[in-house]
Parts: C-alpha cells; sequence; structure tokens
C-alpha cells in the first residue's frame, strides 16, 4: 500500500501521544497514581510505590522514542508489554467488581472509569503496536533522529 | 528480536533513571516504600455484636485507611489512656468513653459539626467505638464513624502506630 508508511507513521504518532499524555498526570502526582495501584489489590505493599514512580516514566519514554523514531521497536515491545499488563490488571477488576479509578489517564480520585471502555481501547492500542511492529522500516524515516 | 529486547532495557534503563532522579528532586516525591496495608486477600469487614445499620456509621478496612492516609478524618480512640498510650492509630486523639467528660473539651475544640470523626477501639471484643460514635451523633455530629477493626485489625495489617499520650 502505498500510504503505508504514513498510515504506520500516524499510529505512532497516536499511540506514542496517548502514552505520553497518561504519563504526566502521573508524574507529577506520584502519591495519588500510588494510592490508585494499591485500590487494584494486586501487589505487596512494598511494590507499590516503586511502581508508581518508575512506571509513568516509562510510559514517557517509550511514547517519545516510539514517535520520534529512537528505538521505536524497543518501545513498541514495552507499550505492548504494559498495554498486556493494563489488559489484565482492567480484566481482574472488572471480574471481582471493584469499583476503581482505573487512573489510565488521571489521578484524580473522583474519577470513576468504564474498566470495559479502557480495555477495549487498551486491546485497539495493542493491534495497533503489532502492527508497528511488523511494518517494514521505511516510516521510521519521516521523523527520525 | 534480540535487537528489539536490546531496545527495551535501554528505554527502562534511561526511563528508572529519570524516574528516580525525578523523585528524588520533585516536592512531590513519595519514598520508594510507602505506608500501605496488604489488601490482595479478603479482608471481613466485621460488625460490632450490637451493631444497627439505621444508626450506625460503620467502616471498612479501606476506607478507615483512606480517611486516615488522606487526613481526610479525625481519629479518635476511645480506649483508656494507658491501652491508648501503649499503641494507637498515628494521629489519633484519646477520648475514652468511661471517662468522657474529663477529656470532652479538649477533643470538641479538635472538631466542627462537619468534621468526619472515625472512632475505633481495640477491635472485636470491644464496643467503646460504637457507643463514643452514637453519642457524638446525638450531641451534633453526624459523620460519626466506627471502625470496629480497631487497632487489633491495624496493627495486624502491619500499618504504623504510635505511643505515648497526649500532653
Amino acid at each position: 500500500m502505498k500510504n503505508s508508511r504514513w498510515f504506520i507513521f500516524a499510529l505512532r504518532l497516536i499511540i506514542g501521544g496517548i502514552f505520553i499524555y497518561a504519563a504526566v498526570d502521573k508524574i507529577i502526582h506520584p502519591e495519588a497514581f500510588a494510592r490508585i495501584i494499591h485500590n487494584y489489590r494486586l501487589l505487596p505493599p512494598s511494590l507499590i510505590n516503586l511502581l508508581a514512580i518508575f512506571m509513568p516514566w516509562i510510559e514517557f519514554i517509550a511514547g517519545i522514542c516510539l514517535i520520534i523514531g529512537f528505538k521505536y521497536k524497543g518501545a513498541n515491545l514495552l507499550i505492548i508489554g504494559m498495554l498486556l499488563v493494563f489488559i489484565a490488571a482492567l480484566a481482574i477488576s472488572h471480574a471481582r467488581g471493584i469499583n476503581i479509578n482505573c487512573g489510565c489517564f488521571s489521578t484524580a480520585s473522583s474519577v470513576k472509569s468504564d474498566l470495559l471502555a479502557r480495555i477495549i481501547e487498551d486491546i485497539l492500542m495493542a493491534i495497533g503496536c503489532i502492527v508497528i511492529g511488523l511494518s517494514k522500516d521505511r516510516h521510521r524515516k519521516i521523523l527520525s533522529i | 528480536m534480540g535487537k528489539t529486547i536490546k531496545e527495551a532495557l535501554i528505554i527502562l534503563i534511561i526511563a528508572a533513571a529519570l524516574a528516580f532522579a525525578a523523585n528524588y528532586i520533585s516536592p512531590n516525591g513519595i519514598p520508594s516504600v510507602g505506608v500501605w496495608y496488604d489488601n490482595r486477600g479478603k479482608i471481613e469487614l466485621e460488625k460490632p455484636p450490637s451493631y444497627n445499620p439505621k444508626i450506625d456509621s460503620l467502616l471498612a478496612m479501606e476506607d478507615a485507611f483512606t480517611l486516615w492516609s488522606e487526613k481526610q478524618a479525625v481519629f479518635i480512640d476511645t480506649r483508656e489512656p494507658e491501652e491508648y498510650g501503649g499503641g494507637h492509630i498515628p494521629g489519633a486523639i484519646n477520648l475514652p468513653f468511661e471517662q468522657w467528660d474529663q477529656y470532652w473539651d479538649r477533643v470538641k475544640a479538635r472538631l466542627t459539626p462537619q468534621t468526619k470523626i472515625v472512632c475505633y477501639c481495640g477491635g472485636l471484643d470491644c464496643e467503646l467505638s460504637l457507643d463514643a460514635a452514637r453519642e457524638l451523633k446525638v450531641i451534633g455530629y453526624p459523620n460519626a464513624y466506627i471502625f470496629f477493626g480497631g487497632i487489633k485489625k491495624w496493627t495486624d495489617l502491619k500499618l504504623p502506630s504510635e505511643t505515648g499520650n497526649e500532653k
């Protein structure tokens, strides 16, 4: 397909942009994000703050790398990994019937999330990432360092 | 694939370095291990034997913990001063139910009619928290809750406690 390299580039831009956007609020408010992680009831107490400190920065850096084309295949792999973790955590919470703020885009405690909608979004992004991962490298030249 | 994994590892290392540096510098930074309790298993909601859903507002562990960690409520320890001094929820004030009149004025100074109040005592075999919350509601503090798990549940879950009495 003639336009495929632009299509792949658009995918990188959208998914990378979403990850950057999602990371910023968590980076600014690590304590609120730690509380959200605790509310998932999935992790031992000792890991909660570490994840709250570390994970938003993986989202942020991987998002930037995906967009600018710097080690974007690695970034793409990390994003797929994170999406799978998010999908699993959201699905478990949905199955348990826990009413939580998913912490996807905001750390504000007033935000309650529609978990199923978030799961579908994450699955769509994961499919996008797989397409990026399987594509030839030509789109990389559109914007890369 | 090997190259992709190597790239991913490089990004992880960069992210880790930036994350810990930013957390160290940021005024919003948090300690690498926080004060949390292990909530992975099912935690029972204990009910006092004389619990009456029409008049008593009972708090589950997670709600008591949230109110405490977000400092949204005043915690009142309704046990005797010696028990309070031996270990209480950090920040809680002592209002021994059996010596109400002696302690009330001091406690009252910390409350407004809107204050969320969490009463607790020893847990399981103690109903002083229930009695105190009922009394508080009667005298004009509608947001008086009972955390019946009390100090026992709190310390069982390895949450921090504080010793010593108020001056």
